[in-house]
């Protein structure tokens, strides 16, 4: 009996985990005002599609309703959630704070072998300044931490530093455009190769190749200032600054650095963008940024931004940082046996229910079982203690701890 | 061996096959002592003197899967297959290490003028690289057949099995004694440094040290041989 390639069944040990991160997750999220929202599974492609890149939409997995329309399962959330606000929200005070936790599907590629996986997310829509930028990141430092991962970073960029600077040099368009592609793949033996073809400054030549070196704290901003003399270039970088220092604020520097060389996936960004790693992951764990021009395409004129964070990446990472960190502490476990007798079975019922009552696990024996494999069957799901009636009458029964075979004698209201 | 472990070292994935001798000549040249690679014959990991490096020997085709996924931070790998296999790793350098092309070759004695016409039967295309040779027929407008080989695709317009192959040469010695010609130059190719995105980041200064002292070595190197 076999599923599609890149999904996936959790089992019981898995499910307590991912569930106790998403809970971790989402609490924060609604301590900070952000409340849940539902969309769809799947919607029409004509909606999802939007803003999207050539990759994400080569990535959507989809299919064909009864009625003929493109349908796509969501490869994300947030154009869900920008068409969303943009029909359903668009009168309501802003900024709208909203979250989301939820599986999203896209098809598996060389490095990604799964097609199903969660993301815990927030947007803080209708407001575009840098304080809004502020308390997304220091939401994410935020989810981060309190998910208890110790060690990581969270690198911030604005997209304009990059586009002042393509802007202002003087090449020819389809230039430019190799330019940028050799960019965004990462290719800088390409980059090299192109920018030796054209006659561009030196200075200019050695910008470009700079811009994924210039990342640290504060003071790259201001070796930076000294290179860049494009106007587009030069806000940015007083954007980050400001939001730099609102982080300060926020007492929060020692996860933020400034990366002016990240580039993220996606095409619908317009501001501060920034993506959290860690020593442990070769991909980062969460990222997001300012995303003005989405909603417009919804009719909306909202600008937003937000994050998303990869449970299943933040668990890899807090499980390797420290193996106990995502043991959950349930509650105690408690067996109810009773003896091979009917008459026994409603006072079993009845002290279950009562335990039950007081926030412990309580299971049944309901299969006949002898002690002695009640016992097992203890150990094996580790139960911490068997509750044995041997009488109809009494409020007297015996209280067995499972690990160390210790009897007592108790009695139960 | 987990990311975690390696946190103070940087790993480097080496290609097995006929580039690793190059490999650690440049390695050499740029100070890390490999002992002329006496080691790597009988581990497939192993570290350099200090410790600084850690090295795992990788088939060459695999080598850039290990740096995107992150458990190694640096890889060498030909041109050919991040072409081949589109890949989200920095590619950093070329090594300048060979000559290679990615050519179309056909048998010199194919006696019809336009090769890239056969009689009305649509042409057979064997490669390594069906991506590369399809993204390069889609262009020029002409519907072939790929057959992906794995090996010897010389062998393949020999045989029948092909008209004509789209391969890496270097020499052009296999292809001559093969009785095939070259009939287009696809694309120059060149042995780069690549490096995960992340490990770039948080390994910032030991690469860029690395960096410097293999591009040091290249530019001496280039020196000496002229």
């Amino acid at each position: 009996m076999n599923i599609p390639r890149g999904l996936n069944d959790l089992l019981p040990d898995e499910v307590i985990k991912r569930r106790f991160l998403e809970k971790k997750i989402s609490q924060i999220f609604n301590q900070w005002g952000y409340r849940e929202i539902i969309v769809p599974t799947f919607e029409l492609y004509e909606i999802l599609s939007q803003g999207s890149g050539l990759i994400m939409k080569k990535e959507m997995i989809k299919f064909i309703d009864r009625q003929g329309n493109i349908v796509v399962l969501r490869p994300e959330m947030t154009k869900s959630i920008a068409r969303l606000v943009s029909t359903k929200m668009q009168s309501e005070p802003k900024p709208l704070r909203i979250c989301y936790v939820g599986n999203v599907f896209r098809h598996d590629n060389k490095t990604r072998t799964q097609k199903e996986f969660c993301q815990a997310g927030v947007e803080l829509i209708g407001i575009n300044n840098t304080n809004s930028d502020a308390e997304i990141i220091a939401l994410a430092v935020e989810c981060l931490k309190n998910s208890g991962l110790k060690r990581f970073f969270i690198d911030i960029n604005h997209v304009d530093f990059f586009n002042g600077i393509m802007e202002s040099i003087k090449v020819k368009e389809e230039r430019k455009q190799s330019i940028k592609n050799a960019i965004l793949n990462k290719d800088f033996v390409l980059l090299e190769k192109i920018l030796s073809l054209e006659d561009i400054k030196d200075a200019e030549k050695e910008l470009i190749l700079k811009i994924p070196t210039l990342r640290g704290g504060r003071e790259i901003l201001g070796e930076v200032k000294k290179i860049v003399d494009n106007k587009l270039s030069l806000s940015a970088l007083k954007e980050i600054e400001e939001v730099y220092h609102l982080l300060e604020t926020y007492g929060l520097e020692d996860h933020i650095l400034i990366d002016l060389g990240i580039i993220r996936n996606y095409d619908y960004y317009t501001g501060i963008i920034f993506e959290g790693y860690t020593d442990y992951l070769g991909f980062p764990v969460c990222g997001g940024g300012r995303y003005d021009n989405l909603s417009s395409k919804f009719n909306g004129k909202m600008p937003s931004t937000g994050f998303a964070i990869g449970i299943e990446k933040l668990a890899t990472v807090l499980e390797k940082e420290d193996v106990n960190a995502l043991k959950v502490k349930l509650p105690p476990k408690y067996l109810v046996y009773y003896a091979k007798n009917k008459n026994y079975f409603q006072k079993a019922m009845i002290i279950a229910k009562k335990i039950r009552e007081k926030g412990a696990i309580v299971e049944l024996e309901v299969s006949g079982k002898s002690f002695e494999e009640a016992l097992n069957y203890a150990h094996y799901y580790k139960i911490d203690y068997i509750l044995k009636i041997e009488n109809k009458e009494s409020n007297c029964m015996k209280r067995i701890e499972v690990t160390s075979g210790k009897e007592e004698n108790i009695t139960y209201e | 061996m987990s990311r975690k472990e390696n946190k103070n070292c940087l790993v480097i994935a080496l290609p097995s096959g006929r580039l690793l001798k190059s490999c650690i000549q440049l390695l050499e040249r740029a100070g890390i002592d490999l002992k002329g690679g006496k080691e790597i014959n009988r581990k497939l990991s192993f570290y350099s003197c200090e410790k600084d490096f850690k090295f795992i020997i990788t088939k060459p085709i695999d080598n850039p899967t290990y740096i995107e996924c992150g458990v190694a931070d640096i890889g060498i790998v030909g041109e050919d297959i991040l072409l081949e296999e589109k890949k989200d790793v920095y590619k950093l350098l070329d090594l300048k290490l060979g000559q290679y092309n990615m050519i179309l070759a056909a048998p010199e004695n194919n006696s019809q003028g336009d090769f890239f016409k056969n009689n009305g039967h649509r042409l057979k295309i064997a490669t390594k690289f069906p991506h590369i040779a399809g993204e390069y027929f889609r262009k020029k407008g002409i519907y072939v057949e790929i057959i992906k080989l794995y090996g010897s695709v010389e062998l393949a317009p020999q045989v029948g099995l092909a008209d004509m192959i789209v391969d890496i040469v270097s020499t052009g010695r296999t292809l001559k004694e093969n009785k095939l010609v070259i009939v287009d130059e696809i694309t120059p190719l060149s042995v780069q440094l690549i490096v995960n995105p992340i490990s770039y980041k948080t390994k910032h200064d030991k690469i860029i040290q690395l960096l410097n002292n293999i591009q040091k070595s290249i530019i001496g190197n280039k020196g000496e041989t002229k």
